[in-house]
């Protein structure tokens, strides 16, 4: 099994990832059943978890600089990275059926807009991409309820691929907390998604992190719909802010904002992006002030690998 | 790639003359016929199990195994360049003439057949359902090729046993009702010096669920659209019908609607003789909230409106 372990870390270091980690099923038992290993794969053993960092200059001059644009962090974060992760959980996968071993790729940006059966939540995913890297060793969750890691923070985007292979585990990172509730997350989102007073759990394995209850419909109001000029849009020309209604928002309300936002913005709107500043303001107290560039090329130098 | 197979021009000598290879490329001689399998187990739990998803399959087909094929075709395409010889790389399928186009009497008809290329570059044969089976993969592959000047050593036709003994599964499991078995209305296509007769597949009622997501039991229902339209029983789907419909179907399935797949039965319940056992069968999915139907909605200009059907 180590042999197979060895060479599924080589071809996820060959498909570009910088994370790649092994979480046992029973780290998952705190997520909802429809989300957890066996549900995708019956008999399922393990699950491999696999990240890629943002290009780090990109990420944090996106709108920014005197260029004022983020069409290349629209390009990389909807389309380039999402395609090269899944890329590599198709590789994996395929090392893991030519050593006879059962393994689903999981999806990226995907959901379920509404609840369904017996899960809750809107805009739910099929399979906790996030609880994975936490459980794989990668990181924690922070008060956004978003995976920080020592490495980059929040700069990096996850899948994961669930096998019946049974590999050698990878432990919980264990080190000083990656989050100390500075609460810019809050601060920063002008959809006010992140309630400040209410909070929810997520249990990962042992651990228990507590995040602020995120309303999911308010985030997407900007971050998949672009609907707030001012998270990204009008940088790109397109100044056009439809407030959400107060209260819960439906189908319709986003039905008939996008097409005010249509009417009033013209083709501009197709070409657009809104960033997610809730991620971006997140900086772990250890790397505050650090070069993530220059501390990722002294780790790449002093190691070899690229972590 | 897992299959790669090589087919001389020759043996398209029956195609019609705009989806021939050299249709494409004057002077072509051969077409490379590729394919990668679908991981198995991402195919067989598609919509089954306690996540009951279909994200995966359709992110994976979509989006990964598509762009896996087409940059094969580009490195392949580049390599031949390199060596002195015109090729083409072919895109992956999803794009179609909807009707028919000029000597083209075939509507939903893509610019090239990878099936027809797959077949006749010997990597399996047709099944009834018109689609191509392997005997390594069954249906689980997606194919793709490249036409090409250089001249290259053919591959012969696959000559084993059959892959397709009429099960029939395909024809019964379509809830479109899109194929018609009769032997009076089977089509028949030559390739090389073979002859394969599949159904006669009406386009319109196949895309009415894969390319349009009207049947949540194909698999829209995984991801929470219970709204569902039948084509008509039986004669021709009208295109305005079509269109009205699925307007009508995303208004009211809501966001849901831009965010979902259909997975058809046939590719589901199809597996070739010589791998029944080995390769694990999907049943045809039954999401267990029944789906709200409601019927099509008229091309006439008519104001719109729903006709519920008692479910």
């Amino acid at each position: 099994m180590n042999n197979i372990k060895a060479r599924l870390v080589d071809a996820a270091t060959a498909a570009c990832m910088d994370f790649v980690g092994v979480a046992p099923c029973d780290r998952f038992n705190g997520v909802h059943q429809r989300m957890r290993p066996d549900a995708h794969l019956p008999g399922a053993q393990r699950v491999i978890s696999i990240g890629m960092r943002y290009p780090l200059a990109m990420y944090e001059n996106a709108g920014r600089t005197p260029a004022e644009s983020f069409m290349a962090m629209d390009s990389f974060d909807t389309n380039v990275m999402p395609a090269t992760l899944m890329a590599a959980a198709l590789e994996l996968t395929r090392v893991l059926e030519d050593g006879g071993h059962a393994a689903v790729p999981i999806a990226v940006n995907m959901y379920r807009v509404h609840p369904y059966k017996d899960i809750e939540e809107c805009w739910s995913p099929d399979f906790r991409n996030d609880v994975a890297a936490v459980a794989a060793g990668h990181g924690e969750i922070g008060l956004h309820g978003v995976v920080i890691t020592p490495h980059f923070g929040t700069r990096q985007m996850f899948t994961s691929v669930v096998t019946d292979a049974v590999l050698e585990p990878d432990p919980m990172y264990s080190g000083p907390p990656l989050c100390d509730n500075c609460r810019k997350c809050l601060a920063v989102c002008r959809m006010h998604a992140l309630d400040d007073t209410a909070t929810d759990i997520v249990v990962v394995g042992p651990r228990t992190f507590t995040i602020a209850r995120k309303d999911r419909w308010r985030c997407m109001w900007s971050r998949k719909f672009m609907l707030n000029a001012e998270m990204g849009p009008k940088l790109h020309g397109l100044d056009v802010t439809i407030a959400p209604p107060d209260g819960a928002i439906t189908d319709t309300d986003v039905q008939s904002a996008l097409a005010e936002k249509g009417t009033r913005g013209g083709l501009q709107t197709w070409y657009t992006y809104a960033m997610r500043e809730c991620e971006r303001e997140c900086v772990p107290p250890h790397l505050r002030g650090v070069d993530l560039l220059a501390a990722h090329a002294r780790a790449v130098a002093h190691t070899g690998a690229a972590k | 790639m897992d299959l790669v197979g090589i087919a001389p021009v020759a043996r398209f000598q029956h195609a019609p003359s705009r989806v021939h290879p050299c249709a494409h490329l004057p002077g072509a001689r051969n077409v490379i016929s590729l394919a990668i399998r679908y991981p198995d187990a991402l195919f067989v739990h598609a919509g089954g199990g306690m996540a009951e998803s279909i994200f995966g399959i359709e992110r994976y087909q979509n989006l990964v195994i598509g762009r896996r094929l087409q940059a094969a075709t580009l490195r392949l395409t580049r390599l031949l360049e390199d060596h002195g010889y015109a090729t083409i790389p072919m895109p992956v399928s999803g794009k179609w003439r909807v009707h028919a186009y000029k000597d083209i009497p075939t509507d939903w008809c893509a610019d090239f057949s990878h099936r027809h290329a797959a077949v006749a570059a010997g990597l399996g044969e047709f099944g009834l359902h018109a689609l191509v089976i392997t005997p390594q993969f069954g249906m689980r592959q997606r194919f793709v090729s490249i036409i090409t000047a250089a001249p290259l050593d053919p591959d012969p036709l696959y000559a084993g046993p059959p892959l397709c003994d009429h099960c029939m599964r395909c024809v019964k499991d379509c809830p479109v009702q899109a194929f018609d078995a009769r032997r009076s209305a089977c089509e028949s296509v030559t390739i090389g010096d073979r002859t394969f007769q599949y159904a006669k597949v009406d386009h319109w009622r196949c895309a009415w669920s894969e390319q349009l997501n009207m049947i949540p039991e194909e698999g829209p229902a995984c991801a929470g659209q219970s709204l569902g339209v039948m084509p008509p029983a039986t004669g021709p789907v009208d295109e305005m019908v079509m269109l009205n419909t699925f307007y009508a179907k995303c208004h009211t399935a809501g966001l849901q609607a831009a965010m979902t797949h259909a997975m058809g039965n046939c590719m589901r319940v199809c597996i070739p003789p010589h791998l029944r056992g080995t390769q694990q069968a999907l049943a045809p999915l039954s999401p267990k909230t029944r789906p709200r139907y409601i019927e099509p909605i008229p091309a006439t200009p008519a104001p719109r409106r729903y006709h519920l059907v008692a479910s």
